[in-house]
């Protein structure tokens, strides 16, 4: 396993918006200096001057900016900067960055390539997984069989209902549902007819199909000593078109008792897989049980509520680990208290989704006690087309649920935000709505509850 | 190791589409056997901005060169004592240090250096003023 160690004092963000001032922040707490990368369309924003140093390194389009490795790191030899945090989305699950990161004698603040790309591989993680002893979905990880005979044994082993998916597809494309045997050969031939045409490879791949999941995710934290912990989980069901619209710690109505050996075996592959850093664990929950979907190899948006409940500073720490440092904790200190909640505050239409552009005229965002706001805008901040309409993450801790719930209707509605449209008066009635007061409601209840409402 | 032949169009073409890619609006290679001067051309929004106000006041304004990307910015070539960059029109009126590369700014069609914006040495980004000329007769 790739070890950078070296000492840096220095940190380049290769990131923007509220995540590149998040990590500002932390760098600042811990008496590093932050350079923060940005595109034209940021060069003049507040959060970008609040650096220590910013540098304009492309034009708007990410391709040429964010996604541009070579400025970056051309940016990091001119700043002198001895580490890169990529924050999320962009650049951070990227193996050629990471490596390049290395390469150029830079320390990545995040996992090797070797370890992105494993999780990066659906197969390749699955096997680590199920080597961990990690839950997943049943089902075997490896190539459907072409002949009828053997399908059929495959699915009846893993019991109806299951789902063929396109061993090459992605993002809900070539995947289909068998809810019996009769249906089940001609759903393989037209999913396998589909992969071939949009993917290029007619390989398949069959698991079982989960009809109403939750999706609960589990943070790690890993040292380059071989020490890891996990600091409880998440509830981030509250989606729509797989976009993550709330997310709350820990996720309700889960006794201790079921999901601490889940926790152990994502400790556990993490030390068999030699991780570094931070990373998230994604399962489908259902009926009690746990299957894995995915690990996140970075830092996650939602990562406030983990650190409001767990009082630990996970960017902080993903900082000392990339330092060389020892986790100053075992899995014995972590204790999770109370609940804290997310709302991703979105420049968006609440009604078509839309996304909208444009000026904040004003802005007054709630305070008190157990609310936090992660944002980079200001009255004045002009929204831009080129990224994501995510302008502000709205974050509170109470006592229990019921508590953190009240503190967020309150905290939304002392959200003040004029000029543009946002998803706010969404939140506002969503948060009104019983069955989510309720809790443990499935991935699919925004969608649904959207529906009934007469939106989208 | 051989070295490449710049009249070959692959290596041609691969260098315009990095010079594109990276946001820098020419390269010129000048090695004892072959010379090559690559320009990329200039879309409305492209690299590099000599721009004038449209304003009827225009030409009273002095018209400004903006860094094609980031990079450190010498006024001469920090390599060569005494060879400053000249102020004459069209020609180079600074450097970019990137790296191990130089690369020469173009002062443009008839423009006359005013003044540099920008200390020797200091770290610019991509579109930030370095040079101010004398507005066109």
């Amino acid at each position: 396993m790739m070890q950078s160690h070296q000492r840096f004092d220095t940190v380049l963000i290769a990131n923007r918006g509220e995540i590149a001032l998040r990590v500002v922040r932390a760098c600042r707490e811990m008496g590093l200096k932050a350079v923060v990368v940005c595109s034209e369309a940021d060069r003049d924003s507040a959060y970008a001057r609040s650096a220590d140093q910013s540098i304009c390194i492309g034009p708007s389009t990410v391709s040429k900016s964010y996604l541009n490795q070579n400025a970056i790191l051309l940016a990091a030899r001119l700043t002198g900067a001895g580490a890169v945090h990529p924050g999320y989305g962009f650049l951070s699950e990227n193996t050629r960055f990471s490596a390049a990161v290395e390469a150029a004698g830079l320390t990545f603040i995040g996992p090797d390539a070797n370890a992105i790309a494993t999780m990066g591989d659906k197969i390749a993680a699955k096997s680590a997984m199920v080597a961990a002893g990690v839950p997943c979905v049943p089902g075997p990880d490896t190539e459907l069989a072409s002949e009828p005979q053997a399908i059929r044994k495959t699915a009846a082993d893993i019991g109806y209902p299951v789902i063929v998916k396109a061993a090459g597809g992605g993002g809900g494309r070539g995947m289909r549902v068998v809810l019996d045997e009769a249906e089940l050969l001609q759903a393989v031939a037209l999913t396998r007819e589909e992969a071939r045409k949009a993917f290029g490879t007619p390989a398949l791949y069959m698991e079982k199909f989960l009809q109403h999941p939750r999706h609960i995710e589990i943070q790690v934290l890993c040292d380059t000593h071989g020490n890891a912990v996990w600091l409880g989980h998440r509830d981030c069901s509250m989606q729509r078109r797989h976009q993550k619209v709330v997310e709350e710690a820990p996720a309700p109505g889960i006794s201790d008792v079921l999901i601490g050996p889940v926790g152990a075996a994502c400790v556990k592959a993490c030390k068999q897989i030699g991780y570094r850093g931070v990373g998230t664990f994604e399962f489908l929950y259902e009926d009690g049980a746990f299957y894995f979907i995915e690990m996140n190899t970075r830092l996650q948006v939602e990562h406030p509520v983990t650190e409001e409940t767990s009082g630990v500073d996970i960017v902080q720490q993903q900082l000392r680990v990339a330092q060389g440092e020892t986790l100053s904790m075992e899995q014995g200190n972590v204790t999770c208290i109370g609940h804290a909640i997310e709302c991703r505050i979105n420049a968006e239409d609440p009604a078509t989704f839309m996304p909208s552009a444009g000026v904040i005229t004003a802005l007054e965002l709630p305070e008190g006690e157990g609310v936090r706001v992660d944002t980079h805008v200001e009255a004045g901040y002009k929204v831009s087309p080129y990224y994501d309409s995510l302008i502000a993450k709205l974050i509170v801790h109470g006592r229990d649920r019921t508590d953190a719930m009240q503190r967020m209707r309150a905290a939304l509605a002392s959200f003040k935000l004029e000029g543009i449209a946002t998803n706010l008066p969404l939140l506002r009635e969503l948060f009104e709505d019983a069955a989510f007061a309720e809790g443990e409601t499935d991935i699919h209840y925004l969608e649904k509850w959207l529906k009934t409402r007469g939106a989208a | 190791m051989t070295k490449p032949d710049l009249s070959d169009p692959a290596i041609i073409e691969r260098l315009a589409a990095a010079l594109e890619a990276a946001g820098v609006d020419g390269i010129e290679i000048t090695r004892p056997d072959q010379s090559l001067l690559i320009r990329v051309a200039k879309s409305a929004n492209g690299p590099v901005r000599q721009f004038s106000s449209g304003k009827p006041d225009a030409a009273a304004r002095p018209a400004v060169v903006k860094s094609p990307m980031a990079g450190e910015f010498w006024p001469s070539d920090p390599s060569r004592s005494g060879a400053s960059a000249s102020s004459t029109a069209g020609d180079t009126v600074g450097f970019l240090r990137v790296g191990p590369i130089l690369l020469p700014i173009a002062a443009g069609p008839s423009k006359r250096l005013r003044r540099h914006l920008v200390e020797p040495g200091t770290v610019v980004g991509f579109g930030d003023p370095i040079a101010e000329f004398e507005p066109e007769a």
